[in-house]
Protein backbone atom coordinates (compact mmCIF):
# COMPACT_ATOMS: atom_id res chain seq x y z
CA UNK A 1 0.00 0.00 0.00
CA UNK A 2 2.95 2.34 0.44
CA UNK A 3 3.51 4.63 -2.46
CA UNK A 4 6.72 6.18 -1.14
CA UNK A 5 9.51 5.22 1.18
CA UNK A 6 8.33 5.96 4.72
CA UNK A 7 5.42 4.50 6.60
CA UNK A 8 2.00 6.22 6.68
CA UNK A 9 0.62 8.00 9.70
CA UNK A 10 -3.07 7.97 10.64
CA UNK A 11 -4.24 10.57 13.14
CA UNK A 12 -7.69 10.40 14.71
CA UNK A 13 -8.17 13.62 16.65
CA UNK A 14 -11.37 12.80 18.52
CA UNK A 15 -13.43 14.84 20.96
CA UNK A 16 -11.82 13.26 24.06
CA UNK A 17 -8.82 11.23 22.86
CA UNK A 18 -6.28 11.63 20.09
CA UNK A 19 -5.07 8.41 18.49
CA UNK A 20 -2.20 7.79 16.13
CA UNK A 21 -1.12 4.74 14.17
CA UNK A 22 2.01 4.14 12.18
CA UNK A 23 1.29 1.79 9.28
CA UNK A 24 3.70 -0.11 7.12
CA UNK A 25 2.51 -2.31 4.27
CA UNK A 26 -1.04 -2.21 5.60
CA UNK A 27 -0.01 -3.32 9.09
CA UNK A 28 -0.19 -1.25 12.24
CA UNK A 29 3.36 -1.14 13.60
CA UNK A 30 2.92 1.46 16.33
CA UNK A 31 -0.04 3.04 18.06
CA UNK A 32 -0.45 5.82 20.60
CA UNK A 33 -3.30 7.50 22.45
CA UNK A 34 -3.31 10.74 24.46
CA UNK A 35 -6.08 13.07 25.74
CA UNK A 36 -7.26 15.30 22.89
CA UNK A 37 -5.88 18.51 24.33
CA UNK A 38 -2.39 16.95 24.34
CA UNK A 39 -2.58 15.84 20.71
CA UNK A 40 0.57 17.72 19.76
CA UNK A 41 2.56 15.25 21.88
CA UNK A 42 1.81 12.74 19.15
CA UNK A 43 3.75 14.80 16.64
CA UNK A 44 6.97 14.05 18.55
CA UNK A 45 6.43 10.36 17.89
CA UNK A 46 6.04 10.71 14.16
CA UNK A 47 8.96 9.07 12.32
CA UNK A 48 10.22 10.49 9.03
CA UNK A 49 7.24 9.75 6.83
CA UNK A 50 5.88 10.46 3.44
CA UNK A 51 2.26 11.05 4.33
CA UNK A 52 -0.04 11.88 7.22
CA UNK A 53 -3.78 11.30 7.03
CA UNK A 54 -6.30 12.65 9.54
CA UNK A 55 -9.81 12.15 10.77
CA UNK A 56 -11.87 13.00 13.85
CA UNK A 57 -13.50 16.03 15.38
CA UNK A 58 -10.33 18.15 15.27
CA UNK A 59 -8.92 16.71 12.05
CA UNK A 60 -8.48 20.11 10.46
CA UNK A 61 -6.03 21.07 13.25
CA UNK A 62 -3.29 19.08 11.57
CA UNK A 63 -1.83 19.51 8.12
CA UNK A 64 -2.62 16.22 6.41
CA UNK A 65 -2.26 14.96 2.89
CA UNK A 66 -5.89 13.93 2.98
CA UNK A 67 -8.57 13.86 5.63
CA UNK A 68 -12.07 12.48 6.03
CA UNK A 69 -14.84 12.35 8.59
CA UNK A 70 -14.74 9.66 11.24
CA UNK A 71 -17.75 8.02 9.60
CA UNK A 72 -15.91 7.38 6.36
CA UNK A 73 -12.76 6.46 8.31
CA UNK A 74 -14.68 3.89 10.34
CA UNK A 75 -16.00 2.20 7.19
CA UNK A 76 -12.57 1.98 5.55
CA UNK A 77 -10.75 1.08 8.78
CA UNK A 78 -13.14 -1.68 9.84
CA UNK A 79 -13.15 -3.35 6.44
CA UNK A 80 -9.34 -3.29 6.33
CA UNK A 81 -8.90 -4.64 9.86
CA UNK A 82 -11.50 -7.34 9.28
CA UNK A 83 -9.57 -8.50 6.20
CA UNK A 84 -12.16 -7.31 3.74
CA UNK A 85 -15.20 -8.58 5.62
CA UNK A 86 -18.03 -6.04 5.62
CA UNK A 87 -20.32 -6.03 8.65
CA UNK A 88 -23.97 -5.02 8.14
CA UNK A 89 -23.62 -2.31 10.73
CA UNK A 90 -20.76 -0.59 12.52
CA UNK A 91 -21.22 1.02 15.91
CA UNK A 92 -18.55 3.60 16.67
CA UNK A 93 -18.87 4.70 20.29
CA UNK A 94 -16.96 7.92 20.68
CA UNK A 95 -16.26 10.16 23.63
CA UNK A 96 -19.11 12.52 22.92
CA UNK A 97 -21.06 10.90 20.14
CA UNK A 98 -22.03 7.51 18.88
CA UNK A 99 -22.33 6.69 15.21
CA UNK A 100 -24.25 3.84 13.71
CA UNK A 101 -23.18 3.17 10.13
CA UNK A 102 -25.29 0.97 7.88
CA UNK A 103 -22.77 -0.48 5.44
CA UNK A 104 -25.53 -2.00 3.32
CA UNK A 105 -26.95 1.40 2.38
CA UNK A 106 -23.99 3.70 3.08
CA UNK A 107 -26.25 5.38 5.61
CA UNK A 108 -25.46 6.61 9.10
CA UNK A 109 -27.02 7.98 12.27
CA UNK A 110 -25.51 9.98 15.09
CA UNK A 111 -26.88 10.45 18.57
CA UNK A 112 -28.61 13.79 18.94
CA UNK A 113 -28.44 16.23 21.83
CA UNK A 114 -27.83 13.51 24.41
CA UNK A 115 -24.73 11.80 25.78
CA UNK A 116 -26.47 8.75 27.28
CA UNK A 117 -25.13 6.33 24.65
CA UNK A 118 -21.59 7.68 24.48
CA UNK A 119 -18.26 7.12 26.21
CA UNK A 120 -18.87 10.28 28.26
CA UNK A 121 -21.82 8.56 29.95
CA UNK A 122 -19.71 5.62 31.13
CA UNK A 123 -16.94 7.93 32.33
CA UNK A 124 -19.46 10.04 34.22
CA UNK A 125 -20.98 7.03 35.96
CA UNK A 126 -17.60 5.40 36.72
CA UNK A 127 -16.33 8.61 38.24
CA UNK A 128 -19.38 8.89 40.50
CA UNK A 129 -19.10 5.24 41.58
CA UNK A 130 -15.38 5.68 42.30
CA UNK A 131 -14.28 2.92 39.93
CA UNK A 132 -11.91 3.02 36.99
CA UNK A 133 -13.68 3.02 33.64
CA UNK A 134 -11.42 0.17 32.50
CA UNK A 135 -12.68 -1.98 35.41
CA UNK A 136 -16.35 -1.67 34.42
CA UNK A 137 -16.23 -4.82 32.25
CA UNK A 138 -14.79 -7.00 35.02
CA UNK A 139 -17.37 -5.72 37.50
CA UNK A 140 -20.16 -6.35 34.95
CA UNK A 141 -19.26 -10.04 34.65
CA UNK A 142 -19.14 -10.44 38.44
CA UNK A 143 -22.87 -9.69 38.45
CA UNK A 144 -23.30 -13.18 36.92
CA UNK A 145 -26.29 -12.16 34.81
CA UNK A 146 -27.92 -10.01 37.47
CA UNK A 147 -28.98 -6.51 36.45
CA UNK A 148 -31.23 -3.61 37.42
CA UNK A 149 -33.51 -1.50 35.26
CA UNK A 150 -32.36 2.01 34.51
CA UNK A 151 -35.13 3.63 32.53
CA UNK A 152 -34.02 7.20 32.17
CA UNK A 153 -32.61 8.25 28.82
CA UNK A 154 -30.77 11.18 30.41
CA UNK A 155 -27.32 10.68 31.96
CA UNK A 156 -28.04 12.90 34.95
CA UNK A 157 -31.41 11.31 35.70
CA UNK A 158 -29.89 7.86 35.16
CA UNK A 159 -27.43 8.69 37.92
CA UNK A 160 -30.37 9.40 40.26
CA UNK A 161 -31.73 5.94 39.47
CA UNK A 162 -28.32 4.40 40.09
CA UNK A 163 -28.09 6.10 43.47
CA UNK A 164 -31.58 4.79 44.33
CA UNK A 165 -30.53 1.23 43.52
CA UNK A 166 -27.40 1.55 45.66
CA UNK A 167 -29.37 3.05 48.56
CA UNK A 168 -31.66 0.01 48.29
CA UNK A 169 -28.48 -2.06 48.81
CA UNK A 170 -28.21 -3.52 45.32
CA UNK A 171 -24.71 -4.83 44.68
CA UNK A 172 -22.41 -2.48 42.79
CA UNK A 173 -21.72 -5.13 40.12
CA UNK A 174 -25.43 -5.63 39.44
CA UNK A 175 -25.94 -1.87 39.14
CA UNK A 176 -23.04 -1.61 36.71
CA UNK A 177 -24.57 -4.39 34.58
CA UNK A 178 -27.76 -2.30 34.57
CA UNK A 179 -25.78 0.72 33.42
CA UNK A 180 -24.39 -1.28 30.49
CA UNK A 181 -27.86 -2.49 29.53
CA UNK A 182 -29.23 1.05 29.60
CA UNK A 183 -26.26 2.11 27.48
CA UNK A 184 -26.86 -0.69 24.98
CA UNK A 185 -30.61 0.02 24.85
CA UNK A 186 -29.96 3.63 24.02
CA UNK A 187 -27.67 2.64 21.13
CA UNK A 188 -30.06 -0.06 19.91
CA UNK A 189 -32.66 2.58 19.03
CA UNK A 190 -30.32 3.78 16.31
CA UNK A 191 -29.80 0.30 14.80
CA UNK A 192 -31.73 -0.45 11.59
CA UNK A 193 -33.93 -3.54 11.18
CA UNK A 194 -32.75 -6.97 10.06
CA UNK A 195 -29.14 -6.65 11.11
CA UNK A 196 -27.18 -9.87 11.18
CA UNK A 197 -23.62 -8.71 11.83
CA UNK A 198 -22.40 -5.84 13.97
CA UNK A 199 -18.88 -4.47 14.30
CA UNK A 200 -18.06 -2.43 17.40
CA UNK A 201 -15.29 0.16 17.59
CA UNK A 202 -14.20 3.09 19.71
CA UNK A 203 -12.71 3.13 23.22
CA UNK A 204 -15.81 1.74 25.01
CA UNK A 205 -15.51 -1.42 22.86
CA UNK A 206 -12.64 -2.35 25.23
CA UNK A 207 -15.31 -2.73 27.93
CA UNK A 208 -16.52 -6.34 27.71
CA UNK A 209 -19.62 -5.37 29.71
CA UNK A 210 -20.71 -3.11 26.84
CA UNK A 211 -20.14 -5.92 24.31
CA UNK A 212 -22.12 -8.39 26.45
CA UNK A 213 -25.03 -5.95 26.93
CA UNK A 214 -25.14 -5.07 23.22
CA UNK A 215 -25.23 -8.74 22.24
CA UNK A 216 -28.14 -9.32 24.59
CA UNK A 217 -30.09 -6.25 23.50
CA UNK A 218 -29.46 -6.72 19.76
CA UNK A 219 -29.75 -10.52 19.93
CA UNK A 220 -26.80 -11.03 17.60
CA UNK A 221 -23.05 -11.45 17.78
CA UNK A 222 -21.12 -8.23 18.20
CA UNK A 223 -17.57 -8.39 16.84
CA UNK A 224 -15.06 -5.95 18.29
CA UNK A 225 -12.90 -4.56 15.50
CA UNK A 226 -9.36 -4.78 16.85
CA UNK A 227 -7.77 -2.54 17.95
CA UNK A 228 -11.08 -0.69 18.54
CA UNK A 229 -9.65 2.67 19.56
CA UNK A 230 -7.51 2.90 16.43
CA UNK A 231 -9.93 1.80 13.71
CA UNK A 232 -10.59 5.36 12.53
CA UNK A 233 -6.89 6.25 12.48
CA UNK A 234 -6.30 3.18 10.31
CA UNK A 235 -9.31 4.13 8.18
CA UNK A 236 -7.91 7.61 7.61
CA UNK A 237 -4.81 6.05 6.05
CA UNK A 238 -6.71 3.50 3.98
CA UNK A 239 -9.11 6.16 2.70
CA UNK A 240 -6.20 8.50 2.07
CA UNK A 241 -4.25 6.11 -0.10
CA UNK A 242 -7.29 4.77 -1.97
CA UNK A 243 -7.96 6.36 -5.36
CA UNK B 1 -36.20 41.50 20.59
CA UNK B 2 -36.56 42.37 16.92
CA UNK B 3 -33.51 44.46 16.20
CA UNK B 4 -32.49 42.02 13.45
CA UNK B 5 -35.47 42.55 11.10
CA UNK B 6 -37.69 45.22 9.62
CA UNK B 7 -40.96 45.47 11.55
CA UNK B 8 -42.71 48.37 9.76
CA UNK B 9 -43.60 50.03 13.07
CA UNK B 10 -43.26 53.69 12.26
CA UNK B 11 -45.54 56.71 12.32
CA UNK B 12 -45.26 57.06 8.55
CA UNK B 13 -46.27 53.49 7.84
CA UNK B 14 -50.05 53.25 7.72
CA UNK B 15 -50.32 49.82 6.08
CA UNK B 16 -51.88 47.33 8.52
CA UNK B 17 -49.65 44.32 9.28
CA UNK B 18 -51.31 40.95 9.63
CA UNK B 19 -49.23 38.06 10.95
CA UNK B 20 -49.42 34.61 9.38
CA UNK B 21 -48.17 31.41 11.01
CA UNK B 22 -47.76 29.53 7.69
CA UNK B 23 -48.37 30.22 4.02
CA UNK B 24 -51.70 31.76 3.04
CA UNK B 25 -52.03 33.77 -0.19
CA UNK B 26 -50.22 37.12 0.21
CA UNK B 27 -52.27 38.28 -2.80
CA UNK B 28 -55.36 38.65 -0.56
CA UNK B 29 -53.60 40.88 1.97
CA UNK B 30 -51.98 43.25 -0.49
CA UNK B 31 -55.17 43.57 -2.55
CA UNK B 32 -56.91 44.83 0.59
CA UNK B 33 -54.15 47.33 1.26
CA UNK B 34 -52.62 45.32 4.09
CA UNK B 35 -49.37 43.38 4.31
CA UNK B 36 -48.90 39.80 5.43
CA UNK B 37 -46.09 39.24 7.90
CA UNK B 38 -44.79 35.69 8.04
CA UNK B 39 -43.96 35.39 11.73
CA UNK B 40 -41.39 32.69 10.99
CA UNK B 41 -39.26 35.30 9.26
CA UNK B 42 -38.75 36.93 12.64
CA UNK B 43 -37.10 33.84 14.05
CA UNK B 44 -33.85 33.42 12.08
CA UNK B 45 -31.16 35.59 13.66
CA UNK B 46 -33.03 35.97 16.95
CA UNK B 47 -30.65 35.91 19.90
CA UNK B 48 -33.07 35.23 22.76
CA UNK B 49 -34.00 31.59 23.39
CA UNK B 50 -37.78 31.13 23.65
CA UNK B 51 -39.43 29.88 26.81
CA UNK B 52 -41.84 26.88 27.07
CA UNK B 53 -40.77 25.54 23.76
CA UNK B 54 -41.10 22.43 21.69
CA UNK B 55 -40.25 23.72 18.20
CA UNK B 56 -38.31 26.98 18.33
CA UNK B 57 -39.94 28.24 15.12
CA UNK B 58 -43.34 28.71 16.75
CA UNK B 59 -42.23 29.37 20.33
CA UNK B 60 -40.02 32.26 19.20
CA UNK B 61 -42.73 34.24 17.41
CA UNK B 62 -45.17 33.48 20.21
CA UNK B 63 -42.77 35.02 22.76
CA UNK B 64 -42.16 38.03 20.52
CA UNK B 65 -45.89 38.70 20.18
CA UNK B 66 -46.59 38.18 23.88
CA UNK B 67 -43.80 40.66 24.58
CA UNK B 68 -45.13 43.25 22.10
CA UNK B 69 -48.61 42.61 20.63
CA UNK B 70 -48.51 45.99 18.88
CA UNK B 71 -46.23 44.51 16.21
CA UNK B 72 -49.23 43.26 14.23
CA UNK B 73 -52.85 44.34 13.73
CA UNK B 74 -54.24 40.84 13.25
CA UNK B 75 -53.13 37.22 13.15
CA UNK B 76 -54.00 34.38 10.77
CA UNK B 77 -53.30 31.00 12.33
CA UNK B 78 -53.11 28.12 9.87
CA UNK B 79 -55.05 25.62 11.97
CA UNK B 80 -55.45 22.90 9.36
CA UNK B 81 -52.52 21.91 7.17
CA UNK B 82 -49.74 23.11 9.45
CA UNK B 83 -48.33 21.87 12.76
CA UNK B 84 -50.20 21.74 16.06
CA UNK B 85 -47.42 23.54 17.89
CA UNK B 86 -48.27 26.61 15.80
CA UNK B 87 -51.97 26.11 16.46
CA UNK B 88 -51.51 26.00 20.24
CA UNK B 89 -49.14 28.96 20.24
CA UNK B 90 -51.57 30.87 18.01
CA UNK B 91 -54.39 30.17 20.44
CA UNK B 92 -52.21 31.41 23.28
CA UNK B 93 -51.83 34.70 21.43
CA UNK B 94 -55.63 34.81 21.08
CA UNK B 95 -56.06 34.19 24.81
CA UNK B 96 -53.40 36.50 26.16
CA UNK B 97 -53.50 39.50 23.83
CA UNK B 98 -56.11 41.68 22.11
CA UNK B 99 -54.83 40.78 18.64
CA UNK B 100 -57.77 39.70 16.42
CA UNK B 101 -57.13 36.09 15.38
CA UNK B 102 -58.53 34.16 12.41
CA UNK B 103 -58.13 30.38 11.99
CA UNK B 104 -57.55 29.11 8.48
CA UNK B 105 -57.97 25.49 7.38
CA UNK B 106 -56.48 23.85 4.29
CA UNK B 107 -58.44 20.83 3.05
CA UNK B 108 -56.59 17.53 3.51
CA UNK B 109 -58.31 16.12 0.41
CA UNK B 110 -57.62 19.15 -1.80
CA UNK B 111 -61.31 20.12 -2.12
CA UNK B 112 -61.19 23.38 -4.10
CA UNK B 113 -64.76 24.38 -3.16
CA UNK B 114 -63.93 24.06 0.52
CA UNK B 115 -60.72 26.02 0.07
CA UNK B 116 -62.56 28.76 -1.83
CA UNK B 117 -64.88 29.25 1.16
CA UNK B 118 -61.86 29.34 3.48
CA UNK B 119 -60.21 31.96 1.25
CA UNK B 120 -63.44 34.02 1.26
CA UNK B 121 -63.43 33.86 5.07
CA UNK B 122 -59.81 34.94 5.14
CA UNK B 123 -60.57 37.80 2.75
CA UNK B 124 -63.40 39.01 5.03
CA UNK B 125 -61.10 38.97 8.05
CA UNK B 126 -58.42 40.94 6.21
CA UNK B 127 -61.04 43.36 4.84
CA UNK B 128 -62.33 44.09 8.36
CA UNK B 129 -58.86 45.00 9.57
CA UNK B 130 -58.22 47.04 6.44
CA UNK B 131 -61.46 48.96 6.98
CA UNK B 132 -60.70 49.56 10.65
CA UNK B 133 -57.29 50.95 9.75
CA UNK B 134 -58.55 52.88 6.70
CA UNK B 135 -56.16 51.01 4.40
CA UNK B 136 -56.18 51.78 0.67
CA UNK B 137 -57.04 48.74 -1.46
CA UNK B 138 -54.75 47.92 -4.34
CA UNK B 139 -56.49 45.89 -7.03
CA UNK B 140 -53.29 45.60 -9.03
CA UNK B 141 -51.44 43.76 -6.25
CA UNK B 142 -52.42 40.17 -7.26
CA UNK B 143 -51.20 40.76 -10.81
CA UNK B 144 -47.93 42.27 -9.64
CA UNK B 145 -47.39 39.37 -7.20
CA UNK B 146 -48.16 36.95 -10.02
CA UNK B 147 -45.37 38.48 -12.12
CA UNK B 148 -42.95 38.47 -9.19
CA UNK B 149 -43.66 34.82 -8.48
CA UNK B 150 -43.05 33.93 -12.11
CA UNK B 151 -39.62 35.53 -11.82
CA UNK B 152 -39.00 33.62 -8.58
CA UNK B 153 -39.98 30.32 -10.25
CA UNK B 154 -37.53 31.05 -13.03
CA UNK B 155 -34.74 31.76 -10.54
CA UNK B 156 -35.62 28.58 -8.68
CA UNK B 157 -35.46 26.45 -11.81
CA UNK B 158 -32.27 28.03 -13.11
CA UNK B 159 -30.33 27.60 -9.89
CA UNK B 160 -29.73 23.93 -10.67
CA UNK B 161 -28.00 24.81 -13.90
CA UNK B 162 -25.86 27.73 -12.80
CA UNK B 163 -23.70 28.58 -9.86
CA UNK B 164 -25.71 31.27 -8.11
CA UNK B 165 -25.31 31.18 -4.34
CA UNK B 166 -28.06 28.80 -3.15
CA UNK B 167 -28.24 30.70 0.16
CA UNK B 168 -29.20 33.90 -1.66
CA UNK B 169 -31.87 32.10 -3.68
CA UNK B 170 -33.22 30.45 -0.55
CA UNK B 171 -33.48 33.76 1.31
CA UNK B 172 -35.36 35.29 -1.59
CA UNK B 173 -37.75 32.38 -2.08
CA UNK B 174 -38.52 31.93 1.61
CA UNK B 175 -39.45 35.62 1.75
CA UNK B 176 -42.14 35.03 -0.91
CA UNK B 177 -44.55 33.90 1.82
CA UNK B 178 -45.13 37.55 2.75
CA UNK B 179 -43.30 39.44 -0.01
CA UNK B 180 -40.99 40.86 2.69
CA UNK B 181 -43.91 43.04 3.77
CA UNK B 182 -43.42 45.23 0.73
CA UNK B 183 -44.20 43.94 -2.76
CA UNK B 184 -42.22 46.65 -4.53
CA UNK B 185 -39.12 46.06 -2.43
CA UNK B 186 -39.43 42.32 -2.90
CA UNK B 187 -39.84 42.68 -6.63
CA UNK B 188 -36.69 44.81 -6.78
CA UNK B 189 -34.77 42.24 -4.74
CA UNK B 190 -35.80 39.53 -7.24
CA UNK B 191 -34.74 41.63 -10.20
CA UNK B 192 -31.44 42.48 -8.53
CA UNK B 193 -30.59 38.86 -7.93
CA UNK B 194 -31.62 37.95 -11.45
CA UNK B 195 -29.47 40.67 -13.00
CA UNK B 196 -26.55 39.86 -10.74
CA UNK B 197 -26.81 36.28 -11.84
CA UNK B 198 -26.73 37.20 -15.49
CA UNK B 199 -23.93 39.73 -15.28
CA UNK B 200 -21.52 38.63 -12.57
CA UNK B 201 -18.83 36.06 -12.91
CA UNK B 202 -19.07 33.71 -10.00
CA UNK B 203 -16.15 32.14 -8.13
CA UNK B 204 -15.27 28.54 -8.76
CA UNK B 205 -16.91 26.13 -6.32
CA UNK B 206 -14.47 24.74 -3.68
CA UNK B 207 -14.69 21.18 -5.02
CA UNK B 208 -16.95 18.99 -7.05
CA UNK B 209 -20.41 19.93 -5.85
CA UNK B 210 -23.13 17.35 -5.31
CA UNK B 211 -26.68 18.57 -6.00
CA UNK B 212 -28.97 18.02 -3.01
CA UNK B 213 -32.54 18.91 -2.05
CA UNK B 214 -33.72 20.12 1.33
CA UNK B 215 -37.10 18.70 2.24
CA UNK B 216 -39.17 19.17 5.39
CA UNK B 217 -39.15 22.46 7.24
CA UNK B 218 -36.70 25.22 6.29
CA UNK B 219 -33.44 25.18 8.30
CA UNK B 220 -33.51 27.56 11.25
CA UNK B 221 -29.77 28.34 10.88
CA UNK B 222 -29.18 31.22 8.51
CA UNK B 223 -25.79 29.91 7.35
CA UNK B 224 -27.09 26.44 6.50
CA UNK B 225 -26.89 26.75 2.70
CA UNK B 226 -23.43 28.30 2.91
CA UNK B 227 -22.13 25.48 5.08
CA UNK B 228 -23.62 22.99 2.63
CA UNK B 229 -21.77 24.75 -0.19
CA UNK B 230 -18.53 24.81 1.82
CA UNK B 231 -18.61 21.05 2.36
CA UNK B 232 -19.46 20.39 -1.30
CA UNK B 233 -23.25 20.16 -1.28
CA UNK B 234 -25.12 22.46 -3.63
CA UNK B 235 -28.75 22.93 -2.63
CA UNK B 236 -30.79 22.91 -5.83
CA UNK B 237 -34.22 22.56 -4.26
CA UNK B 238 -35.86 23.83 -1.06
CA UNK B 239 -39.22 22.18 -0.63
CA UNK B 240 -41.15 24.74 1.36
CA UNK B 241 -39.96 27.90 -0.45
CA UNK B 242 -40.75 26.09 -3.70
CA UNK B 243 -44.36 25.86 -2.53
CA UNK B 244 -44.38 29.57 -1.68
CA UNK B 245 -43.56 30.61 -5.24
CA UNK B 246 -45.40 27.86 -7.12
CA UNK B 247 -48.79 28.66 -5.55
CA UNK B 248 -50.66 31.81 -6.54
CA UNK B 249 -53.54 33.33 -8.50
CA UNK B 250 -55.14 36.66 -9.35
CA UNK B 251 -58.68 35.75 -8.20
CA UNK B 252 -59.92 33.78 -5.21
CA UNK B 253 -61.01 31.00 -7.59
CA UNK B 254 -57.56 30.74 -9.14
CA UNK B 255 -55.98 30.76 -5.70
CA UNK B 256 -58.30 27.97 -4.54
CA UNK B 257 -57.23 25.83 -7.49
CA UNK B 258 -53.55 26.52 -6.93
CA UNK B 259 -53.33 26.42 -3.12
CA UNK B 260 -55.41 23.21 -3.02
CA UNK B 261 -52.19 21.61 -4.25
CA UNK B 262 -50.13 22.99 -1.33
CA UNK B 263 -48.38 19.71 -0.61
CA UNK B 264 -47.65 20.18 3.11
CA UNK B 265 -51.40 20.24 3.79
CA UNK B 266 -52.12 17.13 1.73
CA UNK B 267 -51.63 13.38 2.39
CA UNK B 268 -48.02 12.23 2.37
CA UNK B 269 -48.48 10.23 -0.85
CA UNK B 270 -49.52 13.41 -2.67
CA UNK B 271 -46.51 15.29 -1.31
CA UNK B 272 -44.11 12.46 -2.10
CA UNK B 273 -45.33 12.15 -5.70
CA UNK B 274 -44.77 15.87 -6.24
CA UNK B 275 -41.34 15.64 -4.66
CA UNK B 276 -40.31 12.71 -6.83
CA UNK B 277 -41.17 14.66 -9.95
CA UNK B 278 -39.13 17.74 -8.99
CA UNK B 279 -36.19 15.72 -7.66
CA UNK B 280 -35.95 13.76 -10.89
CA UNK B 281 -36.04 16.93 -12.99
CA UNK B 282 -33.29 18.55 -10.93
CA UNK B 283 -31.09 15.43 -10.93
CA UNK B 284 -30.69 15.49 -7.17
CA UNK B 285 -28.00 13.16 -5.78
CA UNK B 286 -29.16 13.19 -2.16
CA UNK B 287 -31.95 14.42 0.10
CA UNK B 288 -31.48 16.37 3.31
CA UNK B 289 -34.55 15.89 5.47
CA UNK B 290 -34.42 18.85 7.81
CA UNK B 291 -36.65 18.75 10.87
CA UNK B 292 -36.82 20.57 14.16
CA UNK B 293 -36.62 19.28 17.70
CA UNK B 294 -40.12 17.96 18.63
CA UNK B 295 -41.25 18.30 15.01
CA UNK B 296 -43.85 15.90 13.56
CA UNK B 297 -41.93 15.83 10.28
CA UNK B 298 -39.30 13.67 12.04
CA UNK B 299 -41.88 10.86 12.06
CA UNK B 300 -41.93 10.91 8.25
CA UNK B 301 -38.37 9.69 8.14
CA UNK B 302 -38.97 5.92 7.80
CA UNK B 303 -41.52 6.55 5.03
CA UNK B 304 -39.15 8.82 3.15
CA UNK B 305 -36.41 6.19 3.34
CA UNK B 306 -38.76 3.63 1.82
CA UNK B 307 -40.18 5.95 -0.85
CA UNK B 308 -37.01 7.57 -2.13
CA UNK B 309 -34.28 5.52 -3.66
CA UNK B 310 -31.50 8.04 -3.16
CA UNK B 311 -29.32 8.72 -0.09
CA UNK B 312 -31.11 10.62 2.64
CA UNK B 313 -29.65 12.53 5.56
CA UNK B 314 -31.92 13.48 8.44
CA UNK B 315 -30.98 16.50 10.49
CA UNK B 316 -32.65 17.96 13.52
CA UNK B 317 -32.18 21.58 14.42
CA UNK B 318 -33.32 23.47 17.47
CA UNK B 319 -32.51 27.12 18.20
CA UNK B 320 -31.79 29.81 15.58
CA UNK B 321 -28.00 29.64 15.86
CA UNK B 322 -25.20 29.13 13.33
CA UNK B 323 -24.64 25.56 12.13
CA UNK B 324 -22.84 23.66 14.91
CA UNK B 325 -20.04 21.11 14.63
CA UNK B 326 -22.36 18.13 14.94
CA UNK B 327 -24.55 19.23 12.04
CA UNK B 328 -21.47 20.09 9.99
CA UNK B 329 -19.99 16.65 10.64
CA UNK B 330 -23.18 15.03 9.35
CA UNK B 331 -23.10 17.18 6.22
CA UNK B 332 -19.44 16.36 5.60
CA UNK B 333 -20.04 12.64 6.05
CA UNK B 334 -23.07 12.85 3.75
CA UNK B 335 -20.94 14.50 1.09
CA UNK B 336 -18.36 11.72 1.42
CA UNK B 337 -21.06 9.06 1.19
CA UNK B 338 -22.36 10.60 -2.03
Amino acid sequence: MNHCEGPDIGLDLGSTAAKMVVMDNGKVTEKYVVPSHKWKELLDKIPPVCSTYSTGYFRSSVVAKRSCTEITAAMYGAEHLLDGKTMDVLIDVGGQDTKVIDNRKTDFKLNDKCSAGTGAFLEFIAQYLGVKVEDLGTLHHKAAGGSVNINSTCSVFALSEIVSHLVEEQELEVVIAGVHHAFASKISRMIPDDVESVGLLGGPALNSGVVDALEQVLDCEVAVVEPPQFVNAVGAVIYGVTD
Amino acid sequence: MLNHIRTFRSEEDKVPSIGITAIVPPEIFYARGCRSVDLNNWVVGLEEAPSDKLCAWTAAWRDILLDDPSLIDGLVVVAGGDCHNALVDGQRIAHETDIPVHYFFYPFDGDEGYLLRELEGLDEFVAEIAQKKAARPDDSAPNIIHQVKLRCCELDRLRCKRDLDPGEVFKLLIAASDMMGDVQAYSKACDKLYQQWRLEKHPEPPKELKPVAIIGVPPIMDDFHKVCWDVGLKVVFDEMPYEFVERGGTTLEEMATSYAKYTFARPLEFRFENLKEVIAKREVAGLIHYTQYACHHTLEDPLLRKEFDIPLLTLQGDLPRPVDRQIRLRLEAFYESL
